[in-house]
Order: structure tokens, then C-alpha cells, then sequence
């Protein structure tokens, strides 16, 4: 990187993505938009437009199981409920989940989760391939005090998903990647040692793994994996009366601060 | 997680009135009485300090936290967060949309809130340890953020210290309340020989972070809210100026790959018959 770079670019900046001709045409990676890729579901053109690959139909339809499975339309669970205060608070819709789908680069749910726990099956298929055995890798990570992502879950233990998302891989008949075999390895070493059992993002990030999806396009692809539960609480919170979500009473907040104090009085020993 | 609704606080403390338990009061904020004491003997620095940290600057703290916020207050219209607020802007989207565009261009690894998280713990380790290490070492797993191309705090696009950046740092070290930015005015040279790249505006800032005492986390938050008056400055001023005025990059911007040229359907043939009867 320098300067000259910037001056290079200045001058002309090539692109791989694509360009409209406004009022002629649009190309989308390479492709005409409106005459090679109007048949494809907004889905797959989205898949298309993060890994410039187009997937078979069974792929799209376990890639598609993702989405529908973790779509739920609970106005508690974080984004959900974030938008719906936006909701409660009468700002547009748009805004409303904008501001959930910011917060789903959380730690404790989907991005953080699903790319942590993608780039580990990555990193261990490496480190297998060289020889390690799965159980020292896992030992590793306990000993450094390294989150296992994609293993325990917040509130409750069992994730429902789980067993949901496998009867549905089982009835497809497809065979099973290395990383979804891992997964399972990793879930039985987890939860004879520690007691922990797998969250759905061990799965969703071993099937994505298995397809072949780097860090970058498992981020990308995951940014609206909870989006549709976001609507419906939305829509519920707008029936409710303004600024009144979840109400909550003065009495309702447990202080544990400090008691009331002067400014100017105070003593100040800085 | 709580399965009852009660929400637990250090912070904020309501009363609420006699007769409606929904409706607060008096306000506490750390203790002090929001209406009564604090709007009238606080400033906005010292509040803004106090909500951060949890406790009260002195004097020289909330002098350098001030001018700390100068500096940051206008990344410049050049900046990329400005640059993303004003496209909202431009195109008149709610002045929250404008504000979410620069808070979230704002927050990456270069010119961002991002680098400037990089930068206090590269001045940290350097000052901590007093030694000079600009490494960063690269994890086997990769998280949510984009593999870091440039020493943070560092331009990566130029050769010279900049005046702007010199001038900035001298003249902030006056107000300096701690160590770092008088060491880094004092290593500038050593640090920029070896990162071979000159000091961005991004280290003097994180330095002075330092000096004030706030954690990481605490001086990214504010980092990131105090560069929003810029960015609204500049998204009512394109707004104005109109989405003509606003440069499209026509003649800039090229294609690598094209698709293969096909003509428009021809839309009058298409509609024959839509508006007036077919003859």
C-alpha cells in the first residue's frame, strides 16, 4: 500500500461486482442481471453474489432450512425484541430492523457465534490432516480459556433446533461432511467432560464449512439468518400502544449505585 | 439472564411519582439529581466522563477529554464515515439512517473505532513494557473482523508525517494528564522508522484516551459518538446542495468482467394496449 496506489485508483477503479448502465442494463458478478440471473430466487442470487458460485437445489434447500429454522418471531430474543422497541418507539421500519440485524454481531448469537465456530472446524481440519487428534485440540482450547463457539446456550441448555435440522438433513439422504461428523465428535467429548451440549451454530457453521464457505462468505450469508422473525414483531408492537413495550415500573429497576451525592459539595480527593 | 423483570443498575436511579409508577420523578445519575444538580453545575464533558467511567474527571481530565472531542468532532469530509453519511444525507434518508451510516463506517480497522481499540492496545503493550513492538500476532481462527492489512495507528497510504498530525500532537501534549502522549510525541520518530509509515491522527487520539485513564471499551464509545457532529454537518450540507452536485464516480468506477450486451426490451410494444384499446 502507498501512495501511488491511491493515485492509481483515483484516476480508475476497477470492479469485480458489477455496474448498471443506467437505462441500459445491469451486471451482477459478471452476468447480465436481468436476462442470466432473473430466474434465480432472490436467495440463491444473494448465495451468488457472496461466493460467486451457484449451488445445487440441495444445497439451496439446507442452506435454505438455515434461514427458515432460526426465524423465530419471539419479541424477547435480543434482535427481535430490539427491533420491536423500535417499533414501540414509532420509527420506520426500515430502522426498526436495521438496528436488529446490527446487533446480530453479537458475541452471544449469530455472526460472532457461527464465524468463531466455522473458522475453528477450518482450523482443525487443518491441524487433523497433520496429525493432531481432536481430543488435544479440544484440551488446548480449555486450557488457554478459549471459547468453544457453537457449544452451551444462553437460558437453556438443549437446542431445540438440533434434532429438528437433523431429521431434516436425514430425510434428504445426503452424505455427511467432515465438519458435521465433527461437530458430533466435539458435542460427545463436550458434554462427557464439561456437560455442555451443542448449540444450532455448531451445525449451521459445519454445513457451511462442509459447502465449502470461508469466514468472510459465512459472515455475509448469516447477516439476515434471523431476520424474519423480525417483522412479525414489528407488526405486533405497532398494535400496542406507543412506548410500551414490555413496560417497565421505577420499581422495576434494581439499583445498586451509590446514594444521592452533590456536585459541589462533594469532596474531591483527585 | 433474568427470568423476572427487574433490571439491575449502578448508573440510574428513579423515584417514582405518588401516583403513577411509570412516571419518574427525580432522576439520579451516579448519584446526582439529574434536574437539580447536575444541569446546572455539570458540563457536558464532565457528565459525558462520569456516564462513561462512573466516576468524575478533574479538572485537567475534563480539559483534555475537551479537547480530545475537538479533534474528533470532524473527521473531515474526506473520511469515510462522512463520506457514507453524507450518500444518506444526500439522498434526504432520516437523520438516524445518516447517523447509522457513519457510526457504522466509522467503526472499522482503519480510520475507524475499530483501530483506534488496536492502537491503545499496541500503546499499551509499548509503554507498558517499554519496548517498541508494532507486531500483531495472527490467530489460527479469524472472528468477525477482516484480516488487518496495516500497523494500526499508522497511514499505510503515505510516506511523511503529516503537519496536521504534528501540529495535533504538540499541541494536545500541552494538555496531556498522563505519560502517553508525552512519550509518543517523544518516540514518534523511532515508532514511524519502524512501521516505516508516518503516525496517523488515530494514535494521538488513542494516546490521549490513555492518558485519561478510560478502558478500551469506554474511549471507543466515545470515539465513536463524538465523530457524529462532523458526519451530520456534512449530510445537511449535501442535502442542500442536492444529489446533482454529489459526485457519481461515472467516469471513474469500470468494469473488469462485462456480460455479454443485449438490448432493452422495448417498453412501448410491451404496454400496446394498456392505455388505449388495440386497434
Amino acid at each position: 500500500m502507498s501512495q501511488s496506489d491511491l493515485e492509481k485508483l483515483n484516476a480508475k477503479y476497477p470492479t469485480d461486482a458489477g455496474l448498471a448502465y443506467l437505462s441500459e442494463r445491469s451486471v451482477f458478478k459478471g452476468k447480465d442481471l436481468h436476462n442470466e440471473l432473473s430466474d434465480m430466487s432472490w436467495f440463491e442470487l444473494n448465495l451468488f453474489g457472496i461466493t460467486g458460485r451457484q449451488f445445487s437445489d440441495g444445497d439451496l434447500k439446507i442452506l435454505n432450512y438455515i434461514w427458515t429454522s432460526t426465524s423465530y418471531a419471539d419479541i424477547r430474543i435480543w434482535p427481535n425484541r430490539i427491533s420491536a422497541l423500535a417499533s414501540s418507539a414509532r420509527t420506520t421500519p426500515i430502522l426498526s430492523m436495521v438496528a436488529g440485524i446490527a446487533s446480530c454481531d453479537a458475541e452471544l448469537f449469530v455472526a460472532t457465534p457461527l464465524v468463531n465456530c466455522l473458522s475453528m472446524y477450518r482450523s482443525f481440519r487443518n491441524k487433523l490432516n497433520n496429525g493432531q487428534s481432536l481430543e488435544s485440540l479440544l484440551e488446548d482450547k480449555i486450557e488457554n480459556n478459549e471459547t468453544i463457539f457453537g457449544f452451551g446456550r444462553p437460558i437453556s441448555s438443549v437446542d431445540e433446533r438440533v434434532p429438528h435440522l437433523v431429521m431434516f438433513l436425514n430425510s434428504l439422504e445426503r452424505d455427511k461432511g467432515e465438519s458435521f461428523k465433527m461437530a458430533f465428535q466435539i458435542n460427545d467429548y463436550l458434554k462427557r467432560t464439561k456437560k455442555i451440549q451443542m448449540n444450532i451454530a455448531a451445525l449451521y457453521s459445519a454445513i457451511c464449512a462442509d459447502l465449502g464457505f470461508n469466514e468472510v462468505e459465512m459472515n455475509l450469508f448469516v447477516s439476515l439468518l434471523v431476520f424474519a422473525g423480525m417483522p412479525p414483531c414489528y407488526m405486533d408492537t405497532l398494535e400496542k400502544p406507543p412506548g410500551a413495550l414490555l413496560p417497565l415500573k421505577c420499581s422495576d429497576i434494581k439499583y445498586t449505585g451509590s446514594e444521592p451525592k452533590n456536585w459541589l459539595n462533594e469532596n474531591l480527593s483527585l | 439472564m433474568s427470568s423476572f423483570h427487574k433490571m439491575e443498575t449502578a448508573i440510574w436511579k428513579e423515584t417514582p411519582s405518588p401516583d403513577n409508577p411509570f412516571q419518574a420523578d427525580e432522576c439520579f445519575c451516579y448519584g446526582y439529581n439529574v434536574a437539580e444538580d447536575l444541569l446546572t453545575n455539570a458540563s457536558w464533558i464532565d457528565y459525558l466522563f462520569l456516564l462513561i467511567s462512573g466516576r468524575r474527571p478533574n479538572k485537567d481530565e475534563s480539559n483534555l477529554l475537551e479537547k480530545l472531542c475537538i479533534l474528533l468532532a470532524n473527521p473531515g469530509v474526506r473520511d469515510l464515515s462522512v463520506r457514507a453519511a453524507m450518500n444518506a444525507g444526500v439522498a434526504k434518508a432520516p437523520s438516524a439512517s445518516t447517523l447509522i451510516a457513519a457510526l457504522s463506517v466509522g467503526s472499522g480497522q482503519i480510520y475507524g473505532a475499530r483501530e483506534l481499540v488496536l492502537v491503545m492496545e499496541l500503546w499499551k503493550r509499548n509503554f507498558d513494557l517499554d519496548k517498541l513492538d508494532l507486531t500483531f500476532t495472527k490467530a489460527d481462527e479469524k472472528g468477525i473482523w477482516p484480516e488487518l492489512n496495516h500497523i494500526p495507528g499508522f497511514d499505510p497510504h503515505a510516506s511523511n508525517t503529516s503537519k496536521q498530525v504534528k501540529d495535533c500532537l504538540n499541541k494536545i501534549c500541552e494538555f496531556s494528564t498522563g505519560l502517553y502522549l508525552p512519550w509518543l510525541k517523544n518516540s514518534r520518530k523511532e515508532l514511524e522508522k519502524m512501521a516505516k509509515r508516518p503516525l496517523s491522527l488515530i494514535s494521538v487520539i488513542a494516546a490521549g484516551f490513555c492518558d485519561l485513564r478510560l478502558s478500551i471499551q469506554q474511549s471507543e464509545f466515545i470515539f465513536l459518538m463524538s465523530r457524529l457532529p462532523g458526519a451530520a454537518a456534512h449530510a445537511m450540507e449535501q442535502e442542500k446542495l442536492g444529489w446533482r452536485k454529489f459526485p457519481f464516480f461515472a467516469d471513474t468506477v469500470s468494469l473488469e468482467s462485462d456480460a455479454e450486451k443485449k438490448r432493452l426490451p422495448n417498453i412501448e410494444s410491451l404496454i400496446e394496449g394498456y392505455i388505449n384499446e388495440p386497434k
